[in-house]
């Protein structure tokens, strides 16, 4: 499992640096611009950016028939699918490492938010979250050459399921707004992260069944 | 007799294509080279795929160690070293960052082997894979192979694309391999050449099916090929040739025992044949 883990991380390598820089520019958004809600697109955004370039090494992947290879392996096929979902996390964690400059920058402006701050993390878990669970066994079903397709059809729906949670909340309460109100991010994260538990399960169903 | 690897009666299709493995069974004894022979789409790599659980059999029964593979059976496939027709590994990565992540999947993994190998094969350990050329892929997937002590080698076209002098000593090491008793390696090649040099079996798989297996000293120096005029083959008995080809000015008769042939078929000269020849009879022959 250790060496999985840490071959999925020596893949995505660049595209960590890539995102780390991405994710460091983006820290210093919210200082030219006032409007305060924009701290928590940046958090959202950084939380998010990593595991939106996963994609890249699932082709690499795919190219050097790795994927192939890792079957050979000493390890179940359970395994392979549990050291990619741990993969992500450590992708989503490093994301939620990075945008902790954001955070420091506005705690020296002294312009600390928490709700900012907490909307901000809320939105960028959820969009990983859902975004890996619904893109990954996609991949797997159809192929990593699809995956930029799939992967912005996978973000849409993240965006979409989170209004829909506001859609239905505000069916029965008219003061629920979309952006503000804490319960439309609280529920719309927990059923991002039953989907990501769904999805291993799924991943790993898929994975049993597929040939290479 | 005790064997590494033993198929039998290995059957798999394809939803959408007419190929199948037709009962596919052999078997490799502990210490010995199988060489796996057979025109592209014959099944070789179906086959080998199918022993590493890379692809569901319909039926039929492979035996590793003497124990059917599952997917759990991670014990047994420490014990299995893969070397496919490319290199398989990231090419982002380089030899030493490859070493650390298979030393955190092979519970045997042997560091110091795995460097002098690499220094053997003289790779550099800190270039990334991409940049090696296709030789030098290869020995690192041979390094790679070797580096966990396993007992059993499955090499799927490992020597194809690879230069003679390359070829040499990659075929040297494997021949070091099942210097130990308990090795052993099934080794598909469209080089026969390889096999000549060190294959002690060699099974021929023709669309699927299974058409001979038998010990390459026995296929060439007891199978022969007789040349045969028009006349001289209507004379043979049926039951006397395993498959023959009619040429421009003769018929090649592939037989199983050069000298009974011989002493009863006298004046049909007999040739022995190499395992290309002999290939091409059975492939592409009548019988």
């Amino acid at each position: 499992m250790r060496g999985l883990v840490v071959n999925n991380l020596y893949t995505s390598r660049d595209n960590i640096k890539l995102s780390l820089i991405i994710a460091l520019l983006l820290a210093f958004v919210p200082l030219f611009v006032k409007e305060n809600s924009i701290i928590s697109i940046v958090i959202a955004m950084q939380t998010f950016v990593l595991v939106s370039n996963m994609s890249t090494s699932l082709k690499m992947d795919e190219a050097s028939k790795w994927n192939k290879f890792e079957i050979t392996l000493p390890v179940t096929r359970n395994t392979l699918i549990s050291a990619k979902y741990i993969s992500f996390i450590l992708l989503i964690l490093i994301g939620v490492a990075a945008s902790l400059v954001t955070v420091a920058l506005q705690a020296m402006r002294g312009k600390i938010d928490f709700n900012t701050l907490i909307l901000g993390y809320n939105f960028g878990l959820q969009l990983s979250l859902s975004t890996v669970a619904i893109v990954y066994p996609l991949i797997l079903k159809l192929g990593a050459e699809k995956s930029d397709t799939l992967l912005f059809t996978a973000i849409g729906l993240s965006v979409g399921l989170r209004f829909l949670v506001w859609y239905l909340l505000y069916l029965s309460d008219e003061t629920i707004t979309f952006r503000t109100s804490p319960s439309v991010g609280n529920i719309s994260l927990a059923i991002s992260l039953a989907m990501f538990i769904l999805s291993y399960f799924i991943s790993a169903a898929i994975h049993r069944h597929k040939e290479f | 007799m005790s064997y590494s690897l033993d198929i039998q009666n290995l059957n798999k299709t394809y939803p959408d294509s007419d190929f199948r493995l037709n009962n596919v069974s052999f078997s490799i004894p502990k210490g010995t080279i199988m060489g796996f022979v057979g025109e592209n789409g014959a099944g070789k790599s179906t086959t080998m795929n199918a022993v590493l659980n890379i692809i569901k059999k319909d039926s039929g029964t492979i035996k590793i160690f003497g124990r059917e593979m599952g997917d759990r059976d991670t014990d047994i496939r420490e014990q299995i070293g893969v070397v496919f027709d490319a290199s398989n590994f990231p090419e982002v990565l380089t030899p030493a960052k490859l070493s650390k992540v298979m030393s955190g999947i092979y519970k045997q993994w042997d560091h110091s082997f795995f460097l002098d190998a690499t220094a053997r094969f003289k790779l550099d350990t800190r270039k990334q894979i991409g940049k090696f050329s296709r030789g030098m892929k290869m020995k690192l997937a041979l390094a790679v192979a070797l580096s966990h002590r396993p007992k059993l080698l499955i090499l799927d076209e490992a020597t194809s694309g690879l230069d003679p002098i390359v070829r040499d000593e990659v075929l040297e090491v494997f021949l070091e391999f099942v210097e130990d008793e308990d090795h052993s390696i099934l080794m598909s090649s469209h080089i026969t050449t390889d096999m000549e040099k060190i294959a002690d079996y060699i099974t021929f798989i023709h669309q699927g099916t299974i058409l001979l297996t038998e010990k390459k000293d026995h296929l060439i120096y007891e199978y022969g090929i007789a040349r045969c005029k028009a006349e001289q083959f209507q004379h043979i008995d049926r039951a006397d040739m395993l498959a023959f080809k009619k040429r421009d000015y003769q018929i090649d008769v592939l037989v199983e025992n050069r000298g009974a042939f011989e002493r009863k078929y006298s004046g049909i000269v007999v040739d022995t044949g190499t395992i290309d020849e002999i290939m091409v009879l059975l492939v592409k022959g009548d019988q």
